[in-house]
């Protein structure tokens, strides 16, 4: 092992310890790695810019990019609010149906917009509805925060792991809907299940509150309606070509970009407003995490590790799909599954590639381990850290420890219903 | 003009203050800001009574103000029953509050030393340190602004009131 080798790992494990530890931003922690890897030799401008291999995966950052614009402008139209408080009056004020539908509503938004997104709007218009019927919102807040990572499985945009492991597999939109949508939907039934058992007895229903939630209006939450009827149909469209990708032989990235650049043009918003939600410090993050795992690959060692896992598994990928899906889970539990995934799915591709159609199942244990192991405590996930910070400030603190009892338990149950369908899928 | 000539002795809230309090000094006396003293009863900083509101309004609202559209108008009255139990204190510690510095002043100083200061520093008020007695003295933005009016605007100037 060279002095450069040695040198590389230490700064990939120290920026490990910072992120995980978040003692500084992960932006900062992640840049300052890549640079660190530039000034040792790890890697160069040409792997850094140009290299498929050991480069900024480019696909990811501008897919991000784009989907971050056109939700970005989805956002203020007011959609969310309306579907949350026409679910709460349809539901007629009974708790715990108004739950599931909270639950379904956000699980399919993550699918198709991120979670973060999805939490953040969410979140605001439950606390409303809670306050009316004067039912716990910690329940709630849970609850959704978990159908958010369960939801954003199901498809290739739906979380960031995602995005990565089909640019680095080269997987479509559809082979994830093929792949994923069904597991995802199984768990989100089994899901509704748990939190009728551990949620129930908190969820008492209260006729007199019942009219206060009928009173509300939800027409009044759309704060435009053109916008609101422009972005659809854009959103109609970016789907329609992620799922005719084959046929139109267009990236998903640059789908997202040209779904971006219309809405855009026909909304024409003010600059202001098209960024406001582009968080350029996660993309800037991705770029540095990219640039430290590309110069792992450049100086062999993810190729070294990939020999002896190869060596390892032999052709018992069922063995490694099942280490995979626990081991990602875990490790997704406690520290961020974005520089999980990243440094993974080099390694993920090695068996693959190795293994061939046999192994092509790895990546969907990687998937479904990675991104529902985000329940498993409460910094797991960026929704989870958000939706906690946002019941803190409305006087709902919710712990640590509570949030991650239920984590456990259901991760548990996500992560063990899943381990079955990949055998049953892919190795039975 | 002598700044002393301005001052005036306003009401001064501890972070123990609960903002429904604070928000009754702030009708009652018409006030922009409030002052906060620190607990060695010393001034320690102002509060902008637009932040005091923000304390008052539900906190999901202010995340998604959409939200304050959905309610019908014996709704939007209930809302204001469920008041969060924030203190003086909260806001202090908030990083959305907009804390103002006070500004300390000589009660010889000038009006047009402290006009300055207190346009320089876009300060809404300043403490008059020194002042005979115990009694704490701050000069306001709206006395300073008549007293500059009477002093200079008003004469020989082409200003004239509506």
């Amino acid at each position: 092992m060279t002095i450069q080798v040695i040198l590389a790992l230490v700064v990939f494990a120290g920026a490990y310890v910072f992120i995980a530890t978040e003692w500084v931003s992960r932006m900062t922690v992640a840049l300052v790695g890549a640079g660190l890897m530039i000034i040792i030799g790890a890697t160069d401008d040409h792997g850094v810019f140009f290299s498929e291999e050991t480069g900024i995966d480019w696909n990811v950052i501008f897919l991000l990019l784009g989907m971050m614009i056109i939700v970005g402008i989805l956002q203020q139209s007011g959609l969310f609010e309306f579907l949350a408080i026409w679910a709460a009056k349809r539901a007629r004020g009974r708790p715990f149906v108004i739950m599931v539908m909270l639950v379904l509503i956000t699980a399919v938004l993550s699918a198709f917009l991120d979670n973060v997104t999805t939490v953040l709007l969410i979140a605001p218009v439950t606390l409303l509805i809670c306050e009316r019927l004067a039912v716990p919102v910690v329940p709630f807040l849970i609850a959704e925060i978990m159908s958010s990572n369960i939801g954003g499985t199901a498809t290739l945009i739906g979380d960031p792991p995602n995005i990565i492991i089909a640019s680095r597999a080269g997987l479509s939109f559809n082979d994830f809907i093929v792949n994923l949508a069904p597991i995802v939907a199984i768990l989100l039934i089994v899901f509704v299940g748990l939190c009728w058992l551990l949620f129930r007895k908190q969820l008492r229903y209260n006729p007199e509150r019942v009219e206060r939630v009928m009173a509300l209006n939800p027409r009044e939450a759309i704060r435009d309606v053109t916008l609101l009827v422009k972005s659809l149909i854009v959103i109609a469209l970016v789907l329609a070509g992620f799922v005719l990708h084959s046929i139109v032989g267009v990236g998903p990235a640059i789908i997202a970009l040209l779904g971006a650049g219309l809405l855009v043009l026909i909304t024409k918003l003010e600059p202001r407003k098209i960024f406001a939600d582009v968080e350029w410090e996660t993309l800037l993050f991705f770029v540095g995490l990219f640039i430290m795992v590309g110069s792992l690959v450049n100086l062999g060692v993810i190729e070294q590790v990939g020999k002896v896992a190869i060596d390892a598994i032999g052709d018992n990928y069922f063995g490694a799909a099942t280490g995979l899906l626990f081991g990602s889970a875990i490790v997704s539990g406690i520290i961020d599954n974005i520089p999980y995934v990243a440094t993974m799915a080099p390694l993920t591709n090695d068996l693959v590639q190795a293994g061939g159609a046999a192994a092509q199942p790895l990546w969907w244990a990687l998937a479904l381990g990675a991104d529902l192991g985000g329940n498993l405590t409460a910094i797991g996930a960026s929704a989870n850290v958000v939706v906690l910070g946002i019941a803190k400030r409305a006087g709902h603190p919710i712990s640590f420890w509570t949030f991650t009892k239920y984590g456990i338990l259901v991760t548990a149950v996500t992560i063990s219903l899943s381990l079955p369908y990949v055998w049953l899928r892919y190795f039975a | 003009m002598r700044v002393s000539e301005l001052a005036i002795a306003i009401p001064v809230v501890d972070r123990d203050t609960s903002a429904v309090a604070a928000a009754q000094i702030i009708a009652r006396d018409s006030r922009a800001t409030i002052v906060v003293a620190g607990p060695d009863g010393q001034s320690l900083a102002a509060i902008s009574a637009v932040d005091v509101l923000r304390a008052l309004v539900p906190r999901y609202i202010m995340d998604d103000l959409s939200l304050a559209a959905v309610y019908d108008e014996r709704g939007a009255d209930e809302a204001w029953h469920d008041v969060p139990d924030r203190t003086i204190g909260d806001l202090l510690n908030d990083d959305e509050s907009r804390i103002l510095d006070i500004l300390e002043v000589g009660p010889d100083d000038t009006l047009l030393s402290v006009a300055a200061r207190m346009a320089d520093t876009r300060a809404v008020i300043a403490l008059v340190k020194g002042m005979p007695g115990d009694t704490v003295k701050f000069v306001t933005l709206p006395a300073l602004l008549d007293a500059v009016i009477h002093v200079g605007l008003g004469k020989d100037s082409k200003a004239s009131t509506p």
